[in-house]
């Protein structure tokens, strides 16, 4: 339990690093302020793909009988709720940025497109995940869907790169921040990768207890209703 | 600063801020749900 | 495998010709469609025309969902599936014969569309050959990806709104390869077409591979 807070400590302390290197970097020409979103943006992201890796590894984990254990079916699901925030977040400051820098919200960019797309597979998988259910089957059923991302992901993001790269031209890809950065930049967005990671890590292992904890109430809960039940059943 | 800089940074802040104390919550609430024997079995 | 298979395709359109659920429901259904984006896309204003490749495989798409989903549910109702895992039916064959019967009635509403956007939105039907190869390729990929998870979501309570939201970022590559395609087919280039037909080829590969594989443990699942 020590090792937990250790973690926490270190990912709060990296986390304030990084805003307070993001938010201290000196404006650019072309970018002006805007490029201080360069330490949170690919650090989310990159956070995110690891979120629902982690997800379809756990999930295929489970899915083989000789590895089978509920632990699995609690990480793959803390790890997909961490990766849709972290998708979310993306999400949100890539457009935060594109508005000043490319003057749209939203753009059609093979990247986007495949991140938004891989955002509502996992809304759909914690939508499952959420159905009441037996915890075994639950727990099946997650595993199938997650471990299906493995194909359904590279396969939506080959389409969707070759739709863009066929029809555009070049995509926007180049414009992004991270083509041409110096010293500070880096600094700051390495410190963001540590510190999102850190950050990613820690809830997991704190999500996957609670979920853990929750599941055993669950089985814990029922088995006494079923006790009581009986109790009742034979003092009639 | 602009305000979309701002916003960013608000944004992350907040959320990752707001999902850590939920999770940090209800992960001391189940530490005090189960007893210790509980837990060693 | 393959003569369960095809057991289970000669069942399930057995049970589709008697309850005639596609012919009376779905195809109306993808009808309406078509005329549904007539009153979203003003057709004075010419958009329908440019569109109607996008449109016609998005309703191909609607009608996978509900497809798929009367596909699943039939093996359901009175635990019909289990009765087929009982008779010790290969669960790939199952797979199969559920998804051929799929594709065979996504072929019907697929003719039915062709006729229908020719005639409503005065589409000409250049490079015939390639649109039927697209038409071919893309439905084998949305009936296997569509019975394996419509397999998933079936015997949920909720499964019915469940199964949209699963399926749809799923079958997104087969709506985008097939557009692009009939888009070229349509418009004359057929040269475009070919890494979209190779896109559709590869998708419907791996979902059949990963239907056949998957399916005895979605199944078991439930």
């Amino acid at each position: 339990m020590r090792s937990i807070r250790v973690l926490g400590a270190l990912a709060v302390v990296t986390l304030t690093g990084t805003f307070a290197l993001g938010l201290g970097l000196p404006a650019t020409f072309e970018q002006r302020t805007y490029s201080r979103m360069v330490a949170l943006h690919p650090p989310l992201a990159w956070t995110a793909y690891v979120a629902f890796g982690i997800t379809a590894a756990a999930s295929i984990l489970y899915l083989i009988p000789r590895t089978r254990r509920p632990r699995w079916d609690a990480i793959a699901s803390a790890s997909a709720e961490l990766g849709v925030l972290f998708t979310g977040l993306t999400l949100i400051t890539g457009s935060l940025w594109g508005r000043p820098t490319w003057g749209v919200w939203w753009t059609w960019d093979a990247r986007l497109t495949t991140t938004a797309l891989m955002l509502v597979i996992y809304l759909g998988y914690l939508a499952q995940r959420s159905i009441a259910d037996t915890a075994s089957a639950r727990a099946m059923r997650s595993a199938i869907i997650g471990a299906m991302a493995v194909v359904v992901v590279p396969i939506n993001h080959m389409a969707v790169e070759w739709w863009r790269t066929l029809h555009q031209g070049r995509s926007l890809a180049s414009l992004k921040p991270g083509s041409t950065l110096d010293g500070d930049f880096i600094a700051a967005m390495l410190l963001g990768f540590v510190a999102m990671t850190l950050s990613y890590v820690w809830l997991l292992v704190l999500r996957t207890k609670v979920i853990e904890a929750d599941n055993e109430l669950e089985a814990h809960a029922l088995t006494a209703a079923i006790a009581a039940r009986r109790r009742e059943a034979v003092a009639q | 600063m602009s305000g979309y800089v701002v916003a960013c940074y608000a944004v992350t802040i907040a959320s990752l801020a707001g999902y850590a104390g939920w999770v940090v919550r209800r992960y001391l609430a189940v530490g005090r749900r189960v007893t210790p024997d509980e837990s060693a079995s | 495998m393959f003569r369960d298979a095809a057991l289970i395709a000669g069942k399930d359109l057995r049970i589709e010709r008697r309850s005639r659920v596609t012919t009376q429901q779905i195809a109306p259904f993808a009808l309406l469609v078509l005329v549904l984006f007539a009153f979203a896309l003003d057709p004075d204003r010419g958009v329908l025309g440019r569109a109607a490749a996008g449109l016609y495989w998005l309703a191909v798409v609607f009608c996978t969902v509900l497809a798929v989903q009367r596909s699943a549910t039939v093996e359901v109702t009175d635990r019909a599936g289990e009765g087929l895992r009982l008779a010790g039916l290969d669960p790939g064959g199952v797979f199969l014969g559920k998804a051929v019967a799929v594709g065979a009635q996504l072929l019907v509403l697929e003719a039915l569309l062709t006729i229908g956007i020719a005639f409503f939105y005065g589409t000409k039907l250049h490079e015939p050959m390639l649109l039927l190869a697209t038409a071919l390729l893309a439905t084998i990929g949305l009936a296997a990806a569509g019975t394996a998870y419509a397999a998933v979501a079936a015997g949920l309570r909720v499964g019915t709104t469940l199964l949209p939201l699963l399926l749809l970022p799923v079958l997104a590559p087969v709506l985008l390869a097939a557009t692009r395609a009939w888009e070229a087919g349509l418009a004359g280039v057929p040269g475009d077409a070919v890494s979209w037909l190779e896109l559709l080829a590869a998708f419907a590969v791996l979902y059949i591979a990963v239907g056949v594989v998957g399916y005895g443990t979605l199944q078991e699942e439930s």
